[in-house]
């Protein structure tokens, strides 16, 4: 905790991803129940630049873009943090058995990755779309999760391996410690600043994808939703044709940048949070 | 060739730590005579290397000369620019460094380093006249010639890598050669062989050279003079019986008492307690008083000045006249 | 006096290859064992074969041929419970410290970890974790325990490490010259470490070094192997290899060691050997693998591997200048 304040306030670039990260949490948990929803249309006033009353402007339906994103936060933001969460757990745990373990248990479970990275998605989903319909964010997450663990898991094991037979392992070894033990809490937090980032990464990919998923069938259909006005802007609605639509078409991607911006700042200072060599400098 | 001396008067070096500087060499002062053997003793964190770098001209990014002068055959280099100080290197100051493994060329064989030397320095000379020059110099160290000339540095050991980075040193006959833990990560019978090298290239060329290093007892075989450092001070210097015979220094007494011989009885032999110091968190007063046997109370207030006590013999201790001296 | 470690017509090699396999040899055959509380010093140079050695004696790499018998139990062939057993009670200190320490750890977590594993409760953890520390002289405990490898000393360091390896309360310690890595002034104090734990706990130890003033400052009671290329040139205790070494290799080792004393060191000279450094331990010579260096070759020497002779009791030779003693084992 001391170790979080000192750099909050040493860093200035953590500073700004702890800002911009939490102002994102706000948003999803304060301000979606302060402002108004937006479900009627009002067709004169589309396209309108930010002004007071309309923060980020108005959409093509003349509604105001900011209450739209921020109505979308919750679940935007939910899926993709349960989706970077799981693929993260999955592929870590994955990759690090099959790394540490080796052998049999390793080669059974890269076959399994192989596979799940060389499958096309796009049929697999469909097929799910037919059987049902989720609507939880953690089941959209995990679903989402699915396709981003087996790249992780990979570049996980390939981490493992070199840290195998680094010597404070192998000491770890002779005091007959446990796989688990070792794996768990000697080799994984060498690797937390990797992680961090992939999280990101994950988080910011599951957005973007979860417009597949609503044209799937396999999430409802919503407005709120980032990456559905992001498609929205750029290809339904014919936004960028009109001059002054430039700040609807803005608005949801800015949103997403800014809050992977912010993320990799938190990630940037978050390496420097866990590595203790980088602190004390 | 001339016998060229070097003299360091009140040098401070510092380093920039983010927006602090902590100072690493402070007060330095030493006289170097023109031919002679030099030994810097001192273990990590005494400040040796970072002397070494300032002579050299090769202190990191970060490192400066705080105050001081550097001269050598009078001239003070820090008032030198850069490119004066760099044609001093290889033909007045050259070096060789620890692990001269990786300081060579791996993919180049080691004849063609050699010819490196005189293309950098534009020298005009017959293919003959390098030739006989680079072959004299390996010769001198102890290496032979057939073996070495057309290998790769991988193709030789540690040992004649290290000779080989010595021989490179001398090609253009510096005055002054600088070496910077010659004998450290070799074996035992390498180091013999080195110190050998030393010996017969100080007996051939006769050129003043300044040792680096913590490893005593080949300092005892090769220096004439010694200086020994601590925590980025000059604690006492003298001849080389001087320091090893009438030791007045506590921590150079601890030193000579910490090194295990295989002549001496070995139950009089023990380590200095303690730690050495961090840069970043010096002990007042003496730097070493935390862990001397000797201290008193106003050990923890005053910096020892450097007392000159007789023939070249100069100590850093307010308790010198108390302690008696002696190799145990 | 109870064997703790023999080893028995050891053959270690490495295999390359998966189809086309090529063998190397490291050492080809080596006998010998190790009493309970002794300390036994290898001594030889880099590339002699001794950290592989050492890593054989410690459980790490499973000889080709032979076998190696902790307390009467070939380590290498044990089943699941006893190798459970066993394995925490043979324990290895390296030369590098701070490559055995995990850089992201903490002192306490560092020991706390191992300390959990071996049941330690958690309300006891601090206070053993203290306990080590202070018994391993790396005070103020409390000051260092939040304190991670790079703040610490290469001597606190390796201190560290061997307070790790005694957690497991292991009966024989490997120590993979442990302080040639350490700052000369203190390295006596490591030493003094070894000692105390071999006198108080019984502890037997396996020291492997080419500093011979270090094995002489572990007592004279100790015993000495010498390696060459991989094999043992002369065994014998502590107190004979310094009064009477008989093999010129050891000769040279003992002649090479400079002294702090500044005219007996301009005087000394140089080792009677030829050759800075020995050949790569894969390219072994014919015969005696010494006597490309040895300046006593005989004719034979470079033909005909000499046999381990008895020279005085119990001290070992393998050289043909020794006499034609017929020796036992």
């Amino acid at each position: 905790m001391r170790h979080f304040k000192n750099l909050f306030f040493s860093s200035r670039q953590f500073r700004n991803g702890v800002i911009i990260c939490a102002f994102y949490a706000l948003m999803a948990t304060v301000l979606i129940h302060i402002t108004p929803e937006q479900l009627v249309s009002d067709y004169s006033n589309r396209y309108l630049p930010p002004s007071f009353s309309h923060l980020m402007g108005t959409d093509f339906a003349g509604r105001d873009t900011f209450a739209m994103i921020v109505h979308g936060s919750r679940d935007v933001l939910s899926i993709g943090f349960f989706a970077g969460v799981f693929s993260v757990f999955i592929g870590v745990a994955v990759g690090s058995f099959a790394g540490f373990i080796g052998g049999k248990v390793d080669a059974v479970l890269m076959r399994i990755t192989d596979v799940v990275l060389t499958i096309p998605q796009f049929p697999i989903m469909m097929i799910m779309a037919a059987l049902f319909n989720v609507n939880n964010p953690i089941l959209i997450g995990g679903i989402l999760a699915l396709w981003s663990w087996a790249f992780l898991a990979r570049t996980v094991r390939a981490q493992i391996l070199s840290l195998k037979n680094r010597e404070f392992v192998l000491a770890s070894r002779m005091l007959n410690l446990p796989n688990h033990v070792i794996v768990f809490k000697e080799l994984v937090p060498n690797m937390y600043s990797y992680l961090s980032i992939n999280f990101i990464r994950n988080f910011r990919a599951a957005i973007t994808a979860s417009i597949g998923l609503i044209f799937l069938g396999l999430m409802p259909y919503t407005q709120t939703n980032w990456g559905m006005m992001l498609d929205l802007a750029f290809q339904k609605t014919g936004a960028i044709y009109i001059p002054e639509a430039i700040w609807y078409v803005l608005s949801p991607m800015v949103t997403i940048v800014l809050f992977q911006y912010g993320m990799l700042c938190l990630a940037h200072g978050l390496e420097e949070l866990f590595n203790p060599r980088l602190r004390d400098r | 060739m001339n016998k060229k001396g070097l003299e360091i008067k009140d040098l401070s070096i510092s380093y920039r730590v983010g927006k602090q500087s902590f100072v690493a060499v402070e007060d330095v002062n030493m006289k170097i005579e023109p031919g002679k053997i030099v030994g810097i003793i001192g273990e990590s964190g005494c400040g040796k290397s970072t002397v070494m770098n300032a002579i050299l001209d090769t202190l990191p990014q970060n490192g400066f000369v705080g105050q001081g002068e550097i001269l050598f055959n009078n001239k003070n280099l820090l008032t030198l620019n850069k490119e004066e100080r760099r044609q001093m290197k290889w033909t007045e100051i050259s070096c060789a460094f620890q692990y001269a493994q990786s300081a060579m060329n791996p993919v180049a064989k080691v004849l063609d380093q050699f010819l490196d030397a005189f293309y950098d320095h534009g020298i005009d000379m017959s293919s003959e006249e390098k030739l006989n020059i680079i072959q004299e110099k390996i010769e001198m160290c102890g290496l032979d010639w057939e073996r070495v000339v057309d290998s790769y540095p991988h193709e030789l050991s540690g040992g004649m890598r290290q000779r080989v980075a010595i021989a490179n040193s001398l090609i253009l006959d510096p005055s002054l050669l600088l070496l910077d833990e010659p004998t450290t990560a070799l074996d035992i019978i390498t180091q013999a062989f080195v110190v050998e090298a030393l010996r017969n290239v100080h007996k051939s060329l006769g050129l003043t050279m300044l040792l680096i290093s913590h490893d005593i007892g080949n300092i005892a075989k090769l220096a004439d003079n010694v200086i020994v450092m601590y925590a980025g001070t000059i604690v006492e210097s003298g001849t080389v019986e001087e320091i090893f015979y009438e030791s007045k220094h506590p921590y150079t007494r601890g030193l000579i008492a910490s090194t295990p011989s295989l002549r001496e009885d070995l139950s009089k032999r023990k380590s200095i307690q303690g730690e050495p110091p961090n840069l970043l968190s010096m002990p007042e007063g003496c730097k070493f008083h935390p862990r001397c046997e000797y201290m008193v109370e106003r050990c923890k207030q005053i910096i020892p000045k450097t007392q000159v006590l007789e023939g070249q013999h100069t100590c850093a201790c307010i308790r010198v006249d108390e302690i008696s001296g002696g190799l145990s | 006096m109870k064997k703790i470690l023999e080893f028995e017509n050891v053959n270690i090699s490495y295999t390359k290859g998966m189809f086309k396999q090529t063998t190397t040899e490291i050492i080809p055959n080596i006998n010998f064992s190790l009493n309970e509380g002794e300390i036994l010093a290898i001594v030889g140079e880099s590339g002699c074969g001794k950290s592989t050695l050492a890593k054989c004696a410690s459980g790490l790499v499973k000889p080709k041929e032979g076998s190696v018998r902790f307390n009467g139990h070939d380590f290498y062939h044990l089943n699941k419970s006893e190798y459970n057993e066993m394995r925490p009670k043979i324990q290895m200190v390296q030369q590098n410290a701070y490559e055995a320490l995990n850089p992201m750890k903490t002192v306490y977590q560092t020991l706390a970890i191992p300390l959990k594993h071996y049941g330690v409760k958690r309300n006891d953890m601090k206070q053993s974790v203290l306990e080590l520390l202070n018994r391993l002289d790396i005070k103020p405990a409390e000051y260092y325990i939040s304190k991670y490898p790079h703040n610490l000393s290469g001597g606190q360091r390796q201190r560290l490490c061997i307070a790790r390896t005694l957690i497991s309360n292991p009966s024989l310690i490997v120590a993979d010259e442990p302080v040639s890595m350490i700052d000369v002034s203190m390295r006596l104090a490591m030493l003094d470490i070894f000692i105390q734990l071999n006198k108080e706990k019984n502890i037997s130890f396996i020291y492997i070094t080419h500093d011979l003033p270090t094995v002489k400052y572990l007592g004279e009671s100790g015993r000495v192997i010498v390696m060459y290329l991989g094999e043992i040139v002369e065994e014998c205790s502590t107190a004979e290899a310094f009064k009477n070494p008989f093999h010129p290799y050891l000769r040279a080792l003992i002649e090479a060691v400079p002294e702090a004393d500044p005219r007996a060191a301009k005087a000394m000279a140089a080792p009677r050997i030829k050759d800075s450094e020995a050949p790569n331990i894969t390219k072994k010579p014919s015969g005696c693998t010494f006597h490309p260096r040895c300046v006593d070759a005989l004719e034979i020497c470079s033909s005909v591997k000499p046999m381990r002779r008895e020279v005085s009791p119990n001290h070992f030779v393998s050289c043909h200048l020794a006499k034609e003693t017929p020796c036992s084992k």
